[in-house]
Order: structure tokens, then sequence, then C-alpha cells
């Protein structure tokens, strides 16, 4: 299999896997978004970010970025807690996004490993927003949006030995 | 009959959604326990006298589930009556060795409450 290919596979695998987790847990359907829609000026500003490293039978090894507006955490967390909106804080939102790359990354392995495959996932962290490259992640990730017209987005990348 | 359920699981939010999930899959009423790692769960089951149910992931820090279930194992665990594991990490080796540990059922995260409440038909 080549690499765009490998990379097609890699991209689907993972729409597929936030999109299972995003309507188990809020209840939400996303629209694929073209990187070429998001404008240039784009902010991570008002997003939290998290990450988790995976390995998946020796063949898939590598660190998934997840990011989500605070907004939608913020009324996901309150939703699930029986909170409102505005009572969830900075790392109730980072929790939240924490738990929800952990469901993604379950469901990504899944789809890239055969029906017997092991994989395994480290527990997951915060990013520093600061420290991401954000046009790159917006060309190279998988982008989904919400009703609001924010985005989801996620980026796998590959170690390479 | 009311049940006591401990669920074992390092985020907030899952507890508080597998929670949700156990009250709409049929055990509301139930009094729940929580731990926030296996470290905590173990302490608490070494405390109670009776666990109807744990509900244990397994990624966890300080001791992960399969740990946790190994340690109670090893001191002849009969406290916990039934474990269900709710995990991002299910695939059939994991879900073969979790049940020679005596777990009941493995859930892939993210739950329904539609597949606890299969899992847990045969306990009401």
């Amino acid at each position: 299999m080549n690499r765009s290919s490998n990379n097609a596979n890699q991209k689907r695998a993972l729409t597929e896997a936030i999109c299972t987790t995003m309507e188990s847990m809020a209840f939400v359907e996303l629209s694929p978004c073209d990187a070429g829609a998001v404008p240039t000026d784009f902010s991570l500003a008002e997003y939290e970010g998290v990450t988790i490293r995976l390995s998946a039978s020796n063949l898939l090894v590598g660190t998934l970025q997840f990011l989500a507006p605070n907004s939608f955490l913020n009324d996901l967390a309150a939703t699930i807690l029986h909170a409102d909106p505005s009572e969830v804080s900075s790392e109730g939102r980072v929790e939240t996004c924490l738990e929800l790359i952990n469901m993604i990354a379950g469901g990504f392995c899944r789809s890239m490993v055969s029906s017997d495959g092991l994989f395994e996932l480290g527990l997951p962290s915060p990013i520093n927003r600061n420290a991401v490259e954000t046009r790159k992640l917006i060309d190279e990730g998988v982008l989904l949006a919400l009703d609001d017209g924010k985005l989801l987005i996620a980026c796998f990348s590959q170690q390479t030995h | 009959m009311s049940k006591k359920i401990l669920i074992a699981d390092d985020s907030a939010l899952a507890r508080a959604f597998l929670k949700q999930c156990c009250n709409v899959a049929g055990l509301a009423g139930s009094s729940f326990l929580e731990a926030k790692d296996g470290e905590e769960a173990l302490g608490l089951i070494e405390k109670s006298n009776d666990i109807d149910l744990l509900i244990l992931d397994i990624n966890m820090p300080k001791k992960d589930g399969i740990t946790l279930l190994l340690d109670t194992k090893n001191k002849g665990n009969t406290i916990v009556r039934r474990t269900v594991v709710v995990t991002s990490t299910k695939n059939p080796a994991k879900e073969e060795m979790l049940k020679q540990l005596g777990v009941v059922a493995v859930l892939e995260k993210p739950l329904s409450p539609a597949r606890l409440a299969a899992a847990l038909a045969t306990m009401k």
C-alpha cells in the first residue's frame, strides 16, 4: 500500500472514530470540512487540545492530537455533569477533551488493525496550544464541522522507523 | 434491590457518564462509589464488605485495571461479585485474558446504556 492510500485510510478511520464518539457522547452529527475553507487567520485561542500516544501491532505507531472548541466542551461537560455550561472550568474542558481522545484513539486503532490485532494507548495529556503549528494541523488533519461551524480537529502523526 | 457499584476510571467525566448509563440501564437507586485510579479502587474494595458490580477502566494512572484485577485475585477476592471492564482498548486477546481474571463482560468506549443493560441482564 502506498503512502497516500495509507494516509487516506488513516483519515477515513479517524473520521469514523470521531463521528462515532460524538454521536454517542454528544448526540451531534458532524460535516466534513475542507482545509481550503478554513480562513488563513484561523486561531486556536478558543480551543482546548490534547494528545495521546498509540501503537498497534507494531505497524501503526504514533501520536494523535485532538482539538475542540471551548463552547462545545463546555456544553458536553455540562450535560454529563449536570452543570451550567458557564460553570465548566478550563480543567473541566481539558478533562472532557482527554476522555474524548481516549475514545477516538480506541476507535481509530480498531479500524486500523485486523480483527485480532493488538493495540495499546498511552495516557492522554494536554498540549500547549502555543506550540501547535496551526496551519500544518489544518492542512494535514481531519476537520469536522459542528452545527455552529466551529471545528473539531484531529491529526495522526505516524512515527517512522 | 439496590446494588452497590464501584466505578473506577481516571476521568471524572467518564465516571459521571457511566453512572448515567447505570441509571438508564435499570440500576437507578444503586449506591455508587468512585475511584480515580486502581490504587484508590483497591482501597475501597478492601474497606467494603460487598460490591455488587465493579465497572473498571483499564488505562489508569498509578495502578491500571489489569493490575488491580491481578491484585484482587491474588488476595482471594470475594468482595467484588461481578466486574465489567469498559475500555477504549478492547481487542480479542485482551478480552480473553480479562475473562480469565473473572471479568463478565468487556465493553468498548463510548458505552451506551443499551450495551451496559445487555451485559448486566443476568444480574438484575
